[in-house]
């Protein structure tokens, strides 16, 4: 085994939920997406539902496989074959660090530090991935069990301390152009998520398998009870016409915050607990790169590709976009919708029916 | 113990090369309080005034009487430039310090620029990660600078009366709240126009002084000014908007026209009701007033039901009339939505609103609106009759 | 530093130095006892030769029969009086006058004078001649018999002690005022007046080669995780130090993780303390010579509860754990936030703040950042010439320091006065928490440097860092900041606010998963119910 530790079911939770739940935080990006208006709301809570049912394949897959991770499962039901399939899953997890990497350092450049090269952040950051992953998937999922009740504690905070500025007028007319946007809103923002992959990679270290159907729904949940009140905020606060031209609308939430003339300008608190709920994010993408690639080639022990994963990482992340305008296209819901779902559904559910056919499959012993 | 050495080596040397970029001391910043946008002279460009805090004069900062208050707590530099952060840029030519915007309350816009339009203007105040959305926007009748450059008697910093001037204005309702995230959500909004908030210079008779004074609210069509509102207008405006807190409306007394009754405003709302019918669009405001009698200059008792039933319904005229004479100007005059009727028709009627939405503008001066007021008087505060001298 | 230093001489010792020592300790082979008096005397002269403390005192016993007998102790070690009227008087007068004179012979003397004449209770019989020695120098008396190859050994040990005082480094309001003392013996009377079950074992070791020092391993048996008793016993065994001589040889010798500058063994001083631990099924070791007594496993909450938590009513005492914790963050954060919001983030800071804090820092020479660097290393100072200075000398320190650095340099427009009241912020809070103080500093000057050169974010990566290192520390098996990660629901209680000890009917269940249970769940007390009861 290449990882030895075990984590929690709730661990589990927390760590997805913290992954997911910074880069909405800082980008917001469903303002720009289906459906378009106040309505996104609603979408949000659509999100739920869909967000278990984008799930299923991978939850069939793994009962089919216990104890096998992605690509391990994968090479069982293609055999050598799966090799490339597995080749194609090492490089989602390695884009997608990259990917966030680059948002933090945006974000980072666009506000506190408009003087300092992005590199300093990225650099920074995957200096610190590195080291957690070192010391492994539970000293990880440790670090989230701390910052992610404190991040989702003061996030809940901000809700309420903004309640006062929001203009609930602004989210009506409700289903204004009819439900079917709303719906494949709903989609947009359920395909975003990597539910599928995690869950894929994580679960034979997972505690009590038996339980993660509850997992996956604990975890559908609090997402949709983060998201939905940031979008009535949002769009409460600013208008909708303002908040899809916002870069950061949850950032100008948070400097909006004014209560009783002394409670105000918390944005630099807010960046704090960003940064560091970023770097647990990329900390596991980054794990969830280097063990996928450490599988793939069969390694003993993950330790010795993690310099050489992280030098990649960051030099992609630099390389990959020109400006921040080019890499938000990549992110827009037109490109990165069906990036995601081709990685997290179409091919699970492919693989699944490939095995159901080829009735290949690990019993409990 | 050679290997840790070096690393550590490495870590501090790199730390001491790459870092430091967006260092700045305290000492090598301009606090800006207040800005000032003016046309200038020269064509095309604009002139900005900041208001640029002086933390050494303001040491020990306690206000030592009205006398040092005209002390230089700030310092005013003016500023050219075709954009406002080339003026800003500008400006550090003549400043020792870097300018830094995110303390800055107060934008002033002058009366002349804003009539040209201030999207151009606002667009740094959005995009530049420095200023802050919650500063408040004024429009100066007459120039901005004047405003920027105008003292206080009570605080060293001019900005900070300003904005204590815009957050103690619910005390008459007579003027706007307006900060800058505000005009751009109605600015953006596709229904409504924005509103700002507008101050101007006034002659102090007694010591023949100008001075600062809140006079209203300013209204734009689009992003362009149109015009202003007085007190009273500004106070119908507040009105129709439901931002009424508090406030004293005149009236005659029931009993002796020439003399005047002041009833306080306790508390208001108000609600916007459209109506379509056979393609007319109908509006209906009701307004909700509750008040009391605050002070009365008749030495006759007015404490009965008969009088206060009375007084209610001149209360109701007076606030009706204040209502009648800012939808004259906005609606009639100015065509400018600024009372939030397309949002709520979007509200109630989103399908007849798709084929509204294009000619709203055209639709809106010709909407009828019907004002409904409910005006009460509860309380007589600590006497009831006044005391008659014999 | 000493680790260091143990080092350095580990290396240096010369390789025959270290064969020999390894051969003496391994020269463990009996070495028995002669049965001739002679010999014996000059084997142990031999041994102690150019050992002025100890004492040799040559006698005979009986009167019809005479034996040649020698006593040998270390002066200063017993009680001369006890040796005198106990030992030499009962064997040179009063063995004359009882009966047992006459049934005397070569034969039975040594049982005689053990079972019949000595009226001392710890009496032993040892044959071998390195135990012997041990037992000596170790404060016993050892006697010699002609014609016996077996020496009795009496306890009658008595040397200048300390008396049980109210130690200095842990001051309570309320609760016992008694601390451990520098006397074995002592320290484990404190305990076992505490806990008077017979489940309280104290486990014997002796460690340190030239020390040979004496040292307890207490533990409530039923309620201490074997695993982690064996686990100390074994990391015990495993030192081949050649000296102990304070607890915190041992400390740096068990510990997991040496590299780390958290501490993974805890320390306390005082009996109510240690064996509340120990009834929690933390394993306590006591070593001779040294009042601090080590508790394992140590975890990071422990600095934030205190004894007198528990002692006092619960809701004030839940404020000032709160109030803990805040003090902790202050003290490590407070100097790096003010340096990167006064140089990064200004626009975090009120408006007055920052007019306020801006006027201070007008016309001073250095950047925040070196100022907050120099103001905490002469605070770090000022910190350790005030206690290694004898105390009159001590207090003026101390004022010249807060005069000079706090006064002087203000007004002399050095530093900014904002500056010196972070610094003395700092210094007070970080006393909130002495037990880990000491790693509060090392962590405040990083964060400092961290935030001088990427502001917050680099405060924040600084977190990241820590709180990984953090949770990826162990000790003795159990996760160093659990109960809070892992999350230890059962046990989180007990970490942020301190509930009502009818609440804590269990044990936290980190340590042990023995006889979880404390007492009965409901004991809330309710006099009407029991009232009622009664009738």
């Amino acid at each position: 085994m290449l990882e030895k530790g075990k984590i929690s079911n709730n661990q589990f939770i927390l760590i997805f939920v913290i992954s997911r739940l910074m880069l909405t935080m800082a980008y917001l990006p469903y303002v720009n997406a289906p459906p378009w208006n106040q309505d996104l709301w609603i979408s949000a809570i659509l999100a739920f539902p869909i967000h278990i049912l984008l799930v299923l394949p991978v939850y069939f897959l793994t009962n089919r496989f216990p104890g096998q991770s992605l690509i391990q499962s994968v090479e069982t039901i293609l055999g050598s074959w799966g090799k490339i399939i597995g080749a194609l899953y090492v490089w989602f997890f390695l884009h997608r660090t990259a990917v966030i990497l680059r948002e933090l350092g945006e974000f980072l450049k666009a506000i506190p530090y408009p003087e300092t090269p992005i590199i300093v952040f990225i650099t920074a950051t995957a200096l610190f991935a590195a080291y957690s992953i070192y010391k492994g998937l539970e000293t990880i999922c440790r670090v989230a069990e701390i910052v992610a009740p404190l991040v989702l504690a003061s996030v809940f905070l901000v809700f309420i301390m903004i309640a006062k500025d929001v203009d609930i007028y602004a989210l009506t007319p409700v289903l204004e152009d009819g439900i079917i946007p709303v719906i494949y809103g709903g989609f947009v923002i359920a395909a975003r998520s990597t539910l599928s992959l995690f869950l894929w990679m994580l679960k034979p270290f997972i505690n009590e398998p038996e339980k993660i159907r509850t997992t996956v729904v604990l975890i559908s949940f609090i997402l949709t009870l983060h998201l939905t009140p940031t979008s009535i905020t949002t769009i409460g606060v600013f208008g909708l016409e303002q908040a899809k031209i916002l870069n950061f609308p949850f950032f100008h939430l948070v400097r909006m915050i004014n209560i009783g003339s002394f409670l105000e300008r918390i944005d630099a608190l807010f960046i704090g607990f960003w940064v560091l709920g970023m770097c647990i994010d990329i900390a596991i993408h980054n794990y969830l790169a280097v063990l996928s690639a450490a599988q793939l080639l069969k390694l003993k022990d993950y330790r010795p590709i993690v310099v050489a994963m992280g030098t990649v990482i960051v030099s992609l992340s630099i390389l990959q976009a020109e400006s921040v305008v080019e890499l938000n296209e990549f992110l827009s819901y037109k490109v990165l919708t069906w990036y995601n779902l081709f990685f997290t559904f179409a091919l699970p559910l492919l693989l699944l029916i490939v095995a159901v056919i080829g009735k290949k499959r690990i019993d409990y012993k | 113990m050679r290997k840790n050495l070096i690393l550590i080596l490495i870590i501090i040397m790199g730390t001491i090369l790459i870092g430091c970029w967006s260092r700045r001391e305290l000492d090598t910043i301009a606090i800006i309080s207040a800005m000032g946008i003016d046309k200038s002279e020269e064509e095309g460009k604009l002139s900005v005034a900041f208001q640029i805090i002086k933390p050494s004069e303001l040491q020990g900062a306690i206000p030592s009487g009205a006398g040092s208050a005209s002390s230089k707590g700030v310092w005013v530099l003016t500023s050219t430039g075709y954009t406002i952060i080339d003026a800003a840029r500008n400006a550090t030519m003549q400043s020792d310090r870097k300018l830094f915007f995110p303390q800055n309350k107060i934008v002033v816009i002058g009366e002349e620029l804003a009539r040209e339009g201030i999207t151009p203007l606002i667009d740094f105040l959005n995009r530049d990660p420095e200023p802050r959305r919650t500063s408040w926007l004024l429009i100066a009748k007459g120039k901005a600078h004047d405003i920027i450059s105008a003292k206080h008697e009570q605080v060293n910093i001019p900005a900070e009366a300003i904005e204590n001037m815009i957050k103690s204005s619910s005390a008459t309702s007579m003027a706007v709240q307006v900060n800058i995230n505000e005009f751009l959500k109605n600015l953006a909004s596709p229904t409504s126009d924005p509103i700002a908030c507008r101050i101007e210079m006034i002659q102090d008779h007694q010591n023949k002084n100008q001075k600062m004074r809140l006079t209203g609210a300013s209204v734009f069509r689009k992003d362009k000014l149109v015009g202003f509102l007085d007190e009273h207008e500004t106070r119908g405006l507040n009105w129709i908007l439901g931002k009424v807190v508090s406030g004293i409306i005149l009236v005659k007394s029931p009993k002796d026209e020439n003399e005047d009754v002041a009833l306080e405003i306790i508390r208001a709302s108000s609600k916007i009701i459209p109506e379509i019918s056979d393609d007319q669009i109908k509006i209906t405001i009701e307004i909700k007033e509750e008040g009391n009698l605050a002070e009365q200059l008749p030495d006759i008792d007015l404490t009965n039901t008969k009088t206060f039933k009375e007084l209610e319904q001149r209360k109701a005229q007076v606030i009706k009339n204040e209502v009648q004479s800012v939808l004259e100007k906005a609606q009639k005059e100015w065509g400018a939505d600024i009372f939030g009727f397309g949002d709520a028709v979007h509200r109630k009627y989103p399908k007849e609103w798709k084929t509204l939405q294009t000619k709203w503008r055209d639709v809106f001066p010709t909407i009828n609106v019907e004002i409904k007021v409910d005006a009460r008087l509860r309380d007589t505060g600590l006497s009831s009759a006044p005391v008659k001298g014999r | 530093m000493l680790k260091w230093f143990k080092k350095l001489h580990r290396h240096f010792i010369s390789s025959k130095l270290k064969q020999k020592l390894e051969h003496k300790t391994s020269e463990k082979t009996p070495n028995p006892l002669s049965s001739n008096l002679q010999e014996n005397l000059t084997k142990i002269k031999e041994v102690f030769s150019n050992a002025s403390d100890i004492v040799f005192r040559q006698f005979e016993i009986g009167s019809h029969t005479r034996i040649k007998a020698f006593i040998v102790y270390v002066d200063g070690l017993v009680n001369e009086e006890f040796v005198q009227m106990n030992l030499m008087k009962s064997l040179m007068i009063d063995m004359h006058i009882s009966e047992v004179d006459d049934e005397l012979n070569q034969k039975n003397t040594l049982n005689i004078i053990h079972q019949r004449i000595l009226t001392l209770t710890e009496v032993s019989e040892v044959n071998d001649f390195q135990e012997v020695v041990e037992h000596v120098l170790s404060g016993d008396t050892a006697l010699f018999l002609e014609g016996f190859a077996t020496a009795l050994i009496v306890n009658l040990r008595g040397w200048e002690t300390r008396n049980v005082t109210p130690p200095d480094t842990e001051v309570v309001v309320r609760g016992p005022r008694e601390g451990f003392t520098e006397t074995l013996r002592t320290s484990t009377s404190l305990l076992r007046r505490k806990i008077k079950n017979p489940n309280l074992k104290f486990e014997k070791m002796k460690i340190g080669k030239q020390t040979q020092t004496d040292v307890v391993i207490a533990y409530i048996k039923g309620i201490a995780d074997e695993k982690i008793v064996e686990e100390v016993k074994r990391r015990l065994s495993k030192i081949d130090a050649d000296a102990i001589l304070e607890s915190g040889y041992i400390e740096q010798y068990i510990e997991d993780s040496p590299l780390s500058f958290l501490p993974t063994v805890g320390n306390s001083e005082k009996p109510d303390i240690v064996a509340a631990k120990m009834l929690e099924g933390r394993v306590a070791i006591l070593t001779d010579g040294t009042p601090f007594v080590l508790t394992v496993p140590y975890l990071f909450i422990e600095a934030f509860q205190t004894s007198e938590d528990y002692y006092s009513r619960p809701f004030y005492a839940s404020i000032v754990r709160l109030l803990r914790f805040t003090a902790y963050f202050v003290s490590v954060f407070a100097p790096a936030l003010y340096v990167a919001l006064t140089t990064y983030h200004q626009e975090m800071l009120p408006p007055t703040m920052l007019i306020s804090i801006a006027a201070a820092r007008e016309g001073t020479p250095f950047p925040a950042f070196v100022e907050a660097m120099v103001m905490g290393i002469i605070y770090e100072i000022l910190k350790e010439a005030g206690i290694r200075l004898p105390r009159p000398v001590g207090q003026a320190v101390s004022i010249v320091g807060a005069l000079v650095i706090g006064e002087s340099a203000v007004s002399a427009g050095l530093i900014g006065a904002p500056m010196v009241i972070v610094v003395s912020l700092t210094a007070i809070s970080s006393y909130v928490v002495a037990s880990i103080s000491d790693t509060v500093s090392i962590m405040r000057l990083t964060y400092v440097l961290l935030a001088a050169f990427l502001g917050l974010f680099g405060i924040m990566i600084g977190a990241a860092f820590f709180l990984t290192h953090m949770v990826s520390l162990r000790s003795f098996g159990v996760p160093y900041l659990a109960p809070i990660a892992p999350i230890v629901s059962e046990d989180l209680k007990d970490v942020f606010l301190r509930p009502h000890l009818w609440k804590m009917h269990k044990r936290p269940k980190l340590f042990t998963q023995n006889d979880l249970v404390r007492q009965e769940p409901d004991l809330m007390p309710n006099p009407m119910k029991n009232n009622t009861n009664n009738k």
